[in-house]
């Protein structure tokens, strides 16, 4: 007979992964929401600029662009 | 001064710690957690790195981290903002870990080590750029990095001088040369990240049919090497999938072949057409930057830095005369990198440390390998002396034995440098066949690495420069015949060069090798199977020999052959285990 730990300790596993996969949608569902909600029209005006920007720039012999150094007032942070 | 580097949350995680300048340890999080490539706070790799110099964090002086996560972050914002509404899945798969951990990077460090001090964050191609040129032996040199990418950096390119590194130019995110390669990866059914030497190693068996069209469609390169993508064929900017229907159109509209499918001869081709691709850029952009940078040095850094048939050819083909790549040249290496950037550049101390060798990762003593055996009820054979062990394996060998290898420090980086080594007679052509299926059990194509004497390497190979590292790929010379296992269908060999002062005890065994056999070389591969990263206990080690048709085993002064061990205790399906990279 099984004892009523163990019984216990699989009843406690499946709600865990119950709820694992309850937090699994629920994230995906609202990230999904953040995403066409405010990314996309974000997104739209973005490129609008992007666009006006990559008009105007060229690409003379090389493809290298200049590299900031690292900045020597907020040096070593995380940004 | 103890100053502890650290890299982690993309793919290989590690740690290092420095001491003075000096480099006390360095490993890989993956060699301890036992998951290739093991991408997580490198907990574990970080304890035994405190352990090494048996000092508490709190000793610390100084921890650094390989890369700005927030910049990483605008990064990776800015390119959703620029192909929204495309990247919905990738988005939502992504944001929750940045929101969860990546961007807690400074805390997640602090609360892990009890540190209440600040951590310092360095930019992901100069972590690459110091994991090089400050523990090379140049005082000046030439330096390009090259990976997938990093904060927004894929490629850059600058040069070294004493202790101070200025990276002058970048190429940015999309336009990546690892991510090129990691797309073609893809395609010949390998997985990213992890199985881009299988394309390197696949590509002799080929023609690069279809370079022209890699050329015409897919990258345009400048005179100097600077490079952009075509974004029309890789949609891995807003998904995770690395190529569109518009790239399997290009090539013939032959699907991207499953990890299970059998290798064609198109694959072998495309294979090929990449890897010239990718040969010829690196080599147009080494002649510019060493036009511009005059100095006969280069130091390369990144993961398409671990190409060791590009290496080959820049040495060989690039106005520099020398390369100095560090063994664990991929994000590993960043933590490396970090360590050295702040004592040497941060600080400003001179540079008082060359990394000529790799050992420098966890190290078991003859009595913590005998009590484990004893433990375990493992019949072995004891030497006393030294010269003994040596010459009994050698003959083991020279009877077309197979011979699991381990001894002192384990290796820091992806390869094994006969320091966790599986070693086989290069002479027999049948080992190649024999170590790659019923070893490590992956694909037979592949091939392995000869380890030399570094004294007679110039009788073997067209290389002049020594290999310690195995990041060299060069002509096997006339006497390939005689070494046919470890030489490539081009005739090729990726050499590790071994000399007695930085491995006496291998050197010796290889010298005991030539003396029974007039052949100064071996079969050296890593010692895993397929899909497990390389062994690092005296346990993992047995484990692996117990589940391969590995003949014998040696781990410091001990010796166990498979015969003598009870079959009962044989882990049957090992290399189940392990998910196959």
């Amino acid at each position: 007979m099984r004892s009523p730990v163990s019984l216990f300790r699989k009843i406690a596993k499946l709600f865990r992964l119950f709820f694992r996969a309850v937090v699994q949608v629920q994230t995906v569902i609202i990230f999904g929401i953040v995403y066409y909600l405010l990314f996309s029209p974000l997104a739209f005006v973005y490129r609008l600029l992007h666009i006006q920007r990559s008009i105007s720039s060229k690409h003379s012999g090389t493809y290298w662009t200049p590299r900031t150094r690292e900045s020597d007032q907020r040096p070593y942070l995380q940004f | 001064m103890y100053i502890l580097g650290i890299s982690c949350f993309y793919h290989d995680s590690a740690a290092v710690l420095i001491r003075d300048g000096k480099l006390i340890a360095a490993a890989q999080e993956e060699r301890f957690s036992r998951k290739k490539h093991d991408d997580r706070f490198p907990q574990e790799a970080i304890n035994y790195c405190l352990r090494e110099a048996g000092i508490p964090a709190a000793k610390l002086d100084s921890i650094g981290f390989y890369e700005k996560p927030f910049l990483k972050f605008d990064r990776i914002l800015q390119t959703y903002l620029h192909t929204a509404p495309k990247g919905v899945s990738s988005f939502v798969q992504s944001m929750p870990l940045w929101m969860k951990e990546k961007l807690w990077m400074k805390h997640i460090i602090q609360r892990s080590l009890a540190w209440d001090r600040e951590v310092v964050f360095i930019p992901h191609h100069l972590a690459h750029a110091a994991s090089a040129f400050l523990v090379s032996l140049f005082t000046s040199a030439a330096i390009l990095t090259l990976d997938g990418v990093g904060e927004w950096s894929t490629t850059t390119k600058g040069f070294g001088s004493r202790n101070s590194i200025s990276l002058t130019h970048e190429i940015r995110f999309p336009h990546s040369l690892g991510l090129l390669y990691s797309a073609f990866t893809f395609y010949c059914g390998f997985k990213v990240n992890s199985g881009e030497y299988k394309l390197m190693g696949l590509a002799p068996y080929g023609k690069p049919r279809f370079a022209s069209r890699i050329w015409e469609s897919l990258v345009d390169v400048k005179a100097d090497g600077s490079f952009q993508l075509n974004m029309d064929y890789f949609p891995y900017e807003y998904s995770l999938r690395m190529i569109n229907k518009r790239f399997i159109q290009l090539f013939g509209n032959i699907p991207a072949r499953a990890s299970t499918d059998p290798i064609t001869q198109h694959h072998r081709d495309v294979a090929a057409s990449i890897q010239s691709v990718l040969e010829e850029i690196i080599l147009r952009l080494t002649r510019s930057l060493s036009r511009e940078v005059k100095s006969p040095n280069l130091c390369m850094a990144g993961g398409v830095a671990l190409n060791c048939v590009a290496n080959g050819k820049i040495l060989r083909e690039s106005p520099f005369q020398d390369l100095y790549v560090q063994p664990a040249a991929s994000d590993a290496g960043g933590a490396l990198g970090v360590a050295y950037y702040i004592y040497n550049s941060i600080l400003k101390h001179p540079r008082n440390f060359v990394m000529e060798h790799a050992y420098f990762g966890p190290h078991f003593s003859n009595t913590a390998i005998e009590s484990f055996l004893k433990h375990h009820n493992v019949p072995y054979h004891s030497f006393r002396s030294q010269k003994k062990l040596y010459s009994t394996v050698a003959k083991k060998l020279a009877r077309q034995r197979v011979v699991g290898w381990f001894q002192g420090r384990m290796e820091w980086g992806p390869r094994a440098l006969g320091n966790r080594s599986i070693l086989a007679d290069p002479r027999n052509p049948e080992n190649q066949k024999r170590v790659n299926l019923k070893i490590k059990f992956r694909e037979d194509f592949r091939p392995f690495a000869p380890s030399v004497l570094e004294e007679y390497q110039h009788q073997y190979f067209k290389l002049s420069p020594p290999s310690p590292f195995m990041l060299l790929v060069a002509q096997v010379r006339g006497k390939r015949r005689s070494i046919p296992a470890v030489t490539h269908v081009d005739g090729s060999a990726r050499i590790h060069s071994v000399n007695a002062r930085t491995n006496p005890s291998f050197h010796r065994l290889l010298e005991s090798f030539r003396r029974e056999t007039d052949c100064p070389v071996l079969i050296n591969t890593s010692f895993n199977v397929r899909g497990e990263p390389i062994v690092c206990t005296p346990e993992d080690a047995f484990r692996c020999f117990m589940g391969t048709e590995m003949d014998d085993l040696v781990m410091g002064n001990y010796l166990i052959s498979k015969e003598s061990v009870n079959v009962l205790s044989r882990h049957h399906r090992y290399r189940d285990q392990f998910q196959l990279d």
